[in-house]
């Protein structure tokens, strides 16, 4: 629980958000999962990093490619203020300013989660969030929320 | 110009086309802002120049803040992009500009280069200064952002990006130059700025960035240049001994002189709270104009559910250049020019007197346009759609005009409403 710790040190309200999410859905956790080839460890910073587009790598150095869900589903509202920090329009705007200046290209929304755990399985580089249930034994769980 | 212009618009085209043309078979990704507004000054009696205020009149217009944007990205591989970004203004017709077009390559995980036709980050916001969606105001504060023609450039800008501890640098550096014809009321004024040599950094801690600017360039703008080579060959025709030297001739004119612009500025944001606050200056050597020219502005914003709600404020400072005001009044310029205006006109030479009284009447708003100003914004953003933002903007100014003439100062206190919409698809 490591990088439990540090969201609620990294941003106190975020806590609230999850102790929210944990009590008043304690079934619908989240998994950031990467490729079972790919051990690096990871915390909450290090995937908002590689969400918001400031870094393309693993903390190993190793390249990163992640993977979003469609917008406005409850998933990725919840994975934006967990781990992101952020709104949905926060998010956009923030994507706005990367996009438009040539700097970044956002991450690919997929479909579904079966579609995230199906691209994180056969890419090295991948690594998205779903629904824990969706979570299979061809994808390695980073961690969850 | 026109022709140029015309070359410029075609061949925009013709890559809009050669992009289009090839989406299917490489992958370009096409992403669009746009914004329409509607603006309106309170009362055009406080309008400085009688006519518009930061574009907008009484009664209010659709047409300046309106813009529509459209940018094609392509990802070649091995680090290699190309970018082009066509915009089309209200206040400049619709006419469709490619406004940035350039490749990007990655040398090193540290360094980028883009070479090509792209922005100079002159400023925190500079970068997506037309994408409204991007920020909370309706535009970034003209005070400091109003670069009149020179925000692109054509050159080449190396990017280094290292972590520094926790922190991220970003250091950029451009070689570049600039042409173009800017419309200004019903004049064309050319603007050629040239060995431009600039330095911009960012330093991003956290929600906290610091960003520093330094260019150095060789600025000419047409319209000073004919306006002071005019006065000089009317006095030269008057008697050949009211001709100016060549260093009183620099004073009026600006032919590849000089510029230095510094800009610092440091931005936050919390997610509740966001706060920026910039500074800028530019200094022309023996020019009419910016001898001695600032700007700053501070703005905080609050989030509160889908509103964000800002306040702006803004100060600005551009003073008569003394050399300049020295030669208008050591040669009693305008006094000669009004005589000899008047002179022609009793002689019958109409011709004449039009011309040179169209000599004197630029004067003022060329070399006496001396200004101080400074304004409180009030801003709200809504949003209501999850790729388009509602927003209105109240912004209270209070402007001083400068002439240094004898006539004394005269102040306005112009107040201007904005409405409307910014999106990105």
């Amino acid at each position: 629980m490591n990088w439990m710790k540090k969201v609620v040190i990294t941003t106190s309200w975020v806590a609230l958000s999850i102790t929210a999410t944990v009590s008043g859905m304690a079934n619908a956790e989240t998994s950031v999962i990467v490729n079972p080839a790919n051990s690096v460890e990871l915390t909450a910073d290090d995937v908002a990093k590689l969400y918001l587009g400031k870094t393309n790598k693993f903390p190993d150095s190793s390249t990163a490619t992640a993977y979003d869900q469609k917008e406005g589903s409850a998933l990725r509202q919840q994975f934006l203020d967990a781990v992101v920090g952020k709104s949905e329009s926060q998010m956009k705007s923030h994507w706005s300013r990367l996009i438009f200046t040539g700097k970044g290209v956002p991450p690919k929304a997929l479909d579904s989660d079966a579609a995230v755990v199906a691209e994180v399985a056969s890419n090295p580089e991948a690594i998205g969030f779903v629904d824990s249930g969706a979570v299979t034994g061809d994808v390695r769980v980073a961690f969850t929320f | 110009m026109k022709l140029k212009r015309i070359g410029l618009r075609t061949s925009v085209l013709a890559a809009a086309v050669a992009l289009a043309g090839t989406a299917q078979a490489s992958d370009v990704m096409i992403n669009g802002f746009a914004s329409f507004y509607y603006g309106n000054v309170m009362d055009q009696a406080e309008i400085p120049d009688g006519e518009s205020h930061r574009g907008y009149s009484e009664p209010g217009s659709f047409q300046y803040d309106s813009q529509f944007g459209l940018q094609f990205t392509s990802q070649i591989g091995d680090g290699l992009s190309a970018i082009a970004q066509l915009t089309a203004e209200g206040r400049d017709g619709y006419n469709s500009h490619l406004s940035w077009a350039f490749m990007k390559y990655e040398l090193s995980d540290s360094w980028t280069v883009k070479m090509g036709r792209q922005r100079v980050p002159f400023f925190l916001f500079s970068d997506f200064q037309k994408v409204g969606y991007a920020y909370s105001w309706v535009s970034p504060p003209n005070e400091v952002y109003n670069l009149g023609g020179l925000e692109n450039t054509d050159g080449v800008m190396f990017e280094h990006q290292t972590d520094l501890g926790d922190m991220t640098s970003r250091l950029n550096l451009l070689f570049g130059s600039s042409s173009q014809t800017t419309n200004f009321g019903s004049q064309d004024i050319d603007i050629d700025n040239e060995n431009q040599i600039g330095l911009f950094w960012d330093l991003t801690y956290d929600a906290v960035t610091f960003h520093l600017t330094y260019t150095m360039s060789d600025l000419t703008i047409s319209s000073y240049s004919d306006v002071g080579n005019g006065i000089n060959a009317t006095l030269t025709g008057i008697n050949p001994a009211l001709a100016l030297t060549d260093d009183e001739l620099d004073q009026l004119t600006i032919d590849e002189d000089e510029v230095t612009y510094l800009g610092a500025g440091l931005s936050g944001d919390w997610g509740t709270w966001l706060a920026a606050a910039e500074y800028a200056s530019i200094k022309i050597d023996n020019s009419p104009v910016s001898g001695d020219r600032s700007a700053w502005y501070v703005f905080t914003g609050y989030r509160w559910d889908a509103y964000t709600f800002g306040l702006t404020y803004a100060a600005y400072s551009s003073l008569n250049n003394d050399d300049t005001i020295d030669v208008l009044e050591s040669k009693n310029i305008e006094t000669t020019l009004q005589m000899a205006a008047a002179g022609a006109a009793s002689g019958g030479d109409n011709f004449t007197a039009y011309s040179i009284n169209q000599l004197s009447g630029a004067i003022p708003s060329v070399y006496r346009a001396g200004e101080e100003s400074s304004s409180y914004t009030l801003s709200v953003r809504y949003d209501f759609h999850p790729s388009a933002a509602l927003k209105f903007e109240y912004i209270q100014e209070d402007v001083t005009l400068k002439p240094d003439d004898g006539t004394g100062d005269q102040e306005f206190s112009p107040a201007l409403a904005r409405l409307g919409v910014d999106l990105v698809f």
